[in-house]
């Protein structure tokens, strides 16, 4: 059913852990009915148009272990907590890293960035206006797409990986992550994992209902980058509609080594093209070895999209992410 | 399911826990239970306009629902209360932040201010106000809160800003007037009378 | 690739056929009873002005009772379809005209000559060939209020009043002195008009737009307020900017929904989107039917902005019409791709329906 839209918050509890122990004790015990708090960005809409009902809300950000940007001795290390601006402005971000600092600096609005976590941008949950709508499609646990149906309104969504569902990642710092080689690091009372950021996000064919490989009373605590990529050559650039507070229609981020002239190794990130941040590992392979031109971006553009199934009207995509990719290349 | 037994059989788990909360107190007077230790009261001193101010402030209040309909602070305007058109804009510690997808919890230790806020004890405007005055920048005004409030955080974050540095700093401030050109004008003569 | 387009934007920026009224007590201050609604532009305040120049009254000498029908004021037009200023300038002016004629008519009966030797200068009327011999405008007003009839709206109120001018002159009647006018309707539509031209750098792989230069040049009589028209012209302009670029409004033929609910979805243009400074000028010449001279603006700009703004993107495109807006980056992309996805049914658009 579709939701009528209420202008206020329902009435649900709010915990704020101060520490990190209360906060995991607290997501383990209230699992689903507990929503992990990040700025609430993503959270309050939401809630107010009743379309996500948890009982209570958990707030991540009192937690000082979980924010803030440390050095470590193979990279650094970001918690969670972490706003969006705050990375944008670090100087170490800039300097090393500057592909991430540049994808959160391009999020949302300026506000919004003031306010959005890391972990919030990285775990936010699909754009699909129709599961945004409250509408009982597969995501929303029921059985039917009305995206990838006829008559679907489907410019958003997804060329690869479809499974039922055809929704994609929103997120423009996922496929920087993805790019730099970051890993997750998610705790819970039972202790501590570490995913590569690869591994973190998840489409249809694994879960439907959720976008990451987070398990209830799992907390997203920090997200740590090794020096493997630092202060390689950096490419990013999001294609939306307009050019705040809007979605990617594709977003590209990209690292590369070369010596002298050719590329040594690569990392070609695309998002809002499939569920997940999409890596081309086929493209990175082919152009290893050669120069960052015209001549080695037009000989991959279509290896880029190669797979790509496109909906009724997201055939743009094709061209779009290609272009990326050949930007991306040439530098 | 029903919601009220599942928020019952689940806030009965956490009053096991001890864990701080802050939640509606008329539930456990109703319910006749005692409050879980830690309890963050609903009465919370909130500091607006450099004045500290009790509030009863219900656990999933947004900020500016507190500011508009329980302090009645209407300059701060709603306008899509979704994070999406910027007229809520408020600054925290000085950082311009949507009041309408914040929650007045969450700011328990910081200074809020707001449109209010600006004008001096004498009543002088604030430079950025006066300067949106002298530039007719505002059309219907709806938005105006919002774009001041986003000028004064820049402005005291970077005193000489360039145009395109203000537009960069305002874009999270839609107006639907398209008054954009003037609020810039009104930015940039903003800095010439703060000199 | 670069573009460059010019558009043309015309709307109709005038009415007639509505109603003034103006008064003043024995303190002297003109008091102009005005309906015309402020959506921000304050086009109330720039037309009371033309009762005050026609009085030559200084401006904080005027009060405009306006805001709520229960402070008794005439039709005048709503503050829409760029119309305020041409028709309710005509509608006050003419109020004064009659406090005008009827001032001098007390003075002649008092002071002895006929209505033509009378003229006004610091709210005094007095002899033109001996200013010394004259009233100030309080004393004529009290002299009004004295004599009635016409002078305070209890007799010989104009012919074709609107039905609640004339509730609002009944009721105000022998409270002041009066002055009150019908504006008779007349043919045809005074035209506002803007010219827009603007340079775009429209980029083929990504098929985003930049709008590098845009200037809206408005020709609407004399100019009554240069700031008040420059935010008409941007104000439009961004308007234009989204109508051609960016808010696209589709319904859901599935569940038959809005489906461009909220600003995230229906995309009205932010300051990254519009140029970083959009220029403006006018003409500047009076018109002949207007006693200020002045026309409307305010729609117009939108019309040709968005018509600029459409031809410079079919410039950039080798000359392609895509007969739909907005035109956004997918249509752009999928036209230099030659995929075609014409087949988005034209109902879902409001622009393209
Ligand atoms: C109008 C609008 C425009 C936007 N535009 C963009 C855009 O252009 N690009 C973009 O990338 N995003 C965009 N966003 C999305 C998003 O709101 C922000 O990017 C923001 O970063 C989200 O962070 P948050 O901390 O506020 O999230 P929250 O709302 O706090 O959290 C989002 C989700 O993540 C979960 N979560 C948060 N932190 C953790 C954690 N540490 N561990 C486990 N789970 C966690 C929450 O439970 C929730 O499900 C936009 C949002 C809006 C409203
Ligand atoms: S794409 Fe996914 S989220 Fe969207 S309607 Fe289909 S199933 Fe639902
Ligand atoms: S009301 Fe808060 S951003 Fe629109
Ligand atoms: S002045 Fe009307 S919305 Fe900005």
């Amino acid at each position: 059913m579709v939701a009528t839209s209420h202008d206020v918050m329902p009435d649900i509890e709010l915990y704020q852990p101060a520490d990190e122990a209360t906060a995991l004790d607290l997501a383990s015990r209230l699992g689903n009915e507990g929503w992990l708090l990040g700025g609430g960005q993503d959270t309050y809409g939401w809630l107010k148009d009743r379309n996500k009902n948890p009982s209570a809300m958990i707030e991540l950000t009192q937690i000082d272990a979980w924010k803030g940007i440390t050095e470590t001795v193979d990279g650094i290390e970001i918690g969670a907590v972490t706003t969006l601006t705050d990375i944008a402005r670090d100087p170490l971000i800039q300097s090393r890293f500057g592909l991430l600092a540049e994808a959160a600096g391009i999020v949302a609005s300026p506000q919004i960035r003031n306010v959005g976590t890391l972990g919030g941008n990285l775990i936010q949950d699909t754009r699909c206006w129709y599961y945004r709508r409250g509408l009982d499609c597969y995501r929303a646990g029921g059985n039917i797409c009305y995206a990838d149906s006829p008559e679907g309104l489907n410019r958003e969504h997804a060329l690869f990986g479809a499974s039922r569902c055809v929704a994609v990642t929103p997120s423009d710092t996922a496929p920087a992550l993805v790019a730099l080689d970051a890993t997750m690091v998610i705790s819970s009372t039972s202790g501590q994992r570490e995913i590569p950021a690869q591994d973190f996000f998840v489409g249809p064919d694994r879960d439907i209902l959720n976008m990451t490989v987070l398990n209830e009373g799992e907390i997203l605590t920090a997200v740590r980058i090794p020096n493997t990529w630092a202060n390689a050559e950096f490419y990013f650039e999001k294609v939306a509609d307009r050019n705040v507070w809007d979605f990617a229609l594709v977003n590209v981020a990209a690292a590369f080594r070369t010596s002298g002239e050719n590329i040594e190794d690569a990392r070609i990130v695309c998002g809002a093209v499939e569920c997940v941040p999409r890596r081309l590992q086929d493209v990175e392979a082919a152009i290893r070895g050669r120069s960052r031109s015209d001549s080695t971006a037009n000989a991959v553009a279509d290896m880029a999209t190669a797979g790509a199934r496109p909906l009724n009207y997201n055939n743009f995509k094709v061209p779009l992410m290609q272009n990326l990719v050949k930007r991306a290349i040439r530098g | 399911m029903n919601p009220k037994l599942t928020r019952r059989r689940f806030i009965k788990g956490v009053i096991a826990s001890g864990a701080a909360a802050t939640t509606t107190a008329a539930w456990y007077s109703a319910t006749g239970q005692e409050r879980p230790s830690g309890f963050v009261e609903r009465l919370v001193r909130i500091n607006v306009n450099g004045q500290v101010r009790n509030v009863d402030v219900e656990p999933q209040e947004t900020l500016a629902s507190t500011l508009r309909y329980k302090l009645g602070l209407t300059g701060t305007k709603l306008g899509c209360n979704r994070g999406e058109c910027g007229a809520c804009t408020v600054l925290v510690n000085d950082v311009p932040t949507y009041a309408c997808s914040v929650l007045t919890h969450s700011f328990k230790n910081d200074r809020i201010e707001t449109v209010e806020g600006l004008e001096s004890a004498n009543g002088d405007l604030h430079p950025v106000q006066q300067a949106f005055v002298e530039e007719l920048a505002p059309q219907c005004g709806y938005c105006t809160p919002g774009q001041i409030m986003s000028a004064v955080g820049l402005l005291r974050e970077n005193a000489n800003p360039t145009r395109d540095e203000a537009r960069h700093a305002l874009a999270g401030n839609i107006c639907r007037c398209g008054s954009y050109d003037s609020y810039l004008d009104g930015v940039m003569r903003a800095v010439e009378l703060i000199g | 690739m670069v573009g460059l387009g010019i558009g043309q934007g015309y709307h109709n920026a005038g009415r007639s056929g509505m109603d003034g009224i103006v008064m003043m007590g024995p303190d002297g201050r003109l008091k102009v009873h005005n309906g015309v609604g402020n959506l921000g532009t304050y086009s109330y305040a720039a037309v009371s002005r033309a009762a005050a120049e026609v009085l030559k009254m200084p401006w904080d000498r005027v009060d405009i009772i306006t805001g709520r029908t229960d402070l008794h004021l005439p039709i005048t037009s709503p503050q829409d379809g760029s119309n305020s200023i041409f028709t309710n300038t005509r509608t006050f002016y003419g109020a004064a005209q009659d406090m005008l004629t009827k001032m001098k008519e007390i003075a002649a009966n008092d002071l002895g000559g006929a209505p033509e030797d009378y003229d006004i200068s610091n709210e005094r009327v007095h002899q033109i060939a001996d200013d010394s011999a004259g009233m100030t405008f309080g004393e004529v007003a009290a002299r009004g209020l004295e004599l009635g009839g016409k002078y305070t709206g209890e007799a010989e109120l104009p012919e074709e009043l609107a039905e609640w001018t004339q509730i609002a002159a009944d009721r105000l009647a022998g409270t002041g002195f009066m002055g009150i006018f019908h504006d008779p309707r007349h043919e045809g539509n005074p035209p506002g008009f803007t010219v827009t031209c603007c340079e775009i750098e429209l980029d083929k792989e990504t098929g985003k737009i930049e709008i590098h230069d845009m200037i809206s040049i408005g020709e609407a009589g004399t100019i009554m307020h240069p700031k008040g028209m420059d935010n008409q012209l941007v104000g439009g302009a961004v308007w234009g900017i989204g109508l051609s670029a960016l808010e696209r409004h589709l319904y859901d033929p599935q569940n038959g929904i809005p489906a461009s609910t909220g600003y995230w979805q229906s995309k009205v243009p932010t300051y990254l989107d519009c140029p970083l400074k959009i220029d403006t000028g006018w003409v500047d010449l009076p018109d002949p039917e207007n006693p200020v001279g002045a026309r409307g603006i305010g729609e117009p700009s939108q019309g040709s902005v968005s018509a600029a703004l459409t031809a410079a993107i079919t410039d950039a495109l080798d000359g392609h019409i895509f007969g739909a807006s907005p035109i956004t980056t997918d249509m752009i992309l999928n036209h230099i791709a030659g995929t075609s996805e014409e087949s988005v049914p034209l109902a879902q658009n409001n622009y393209r329906g």
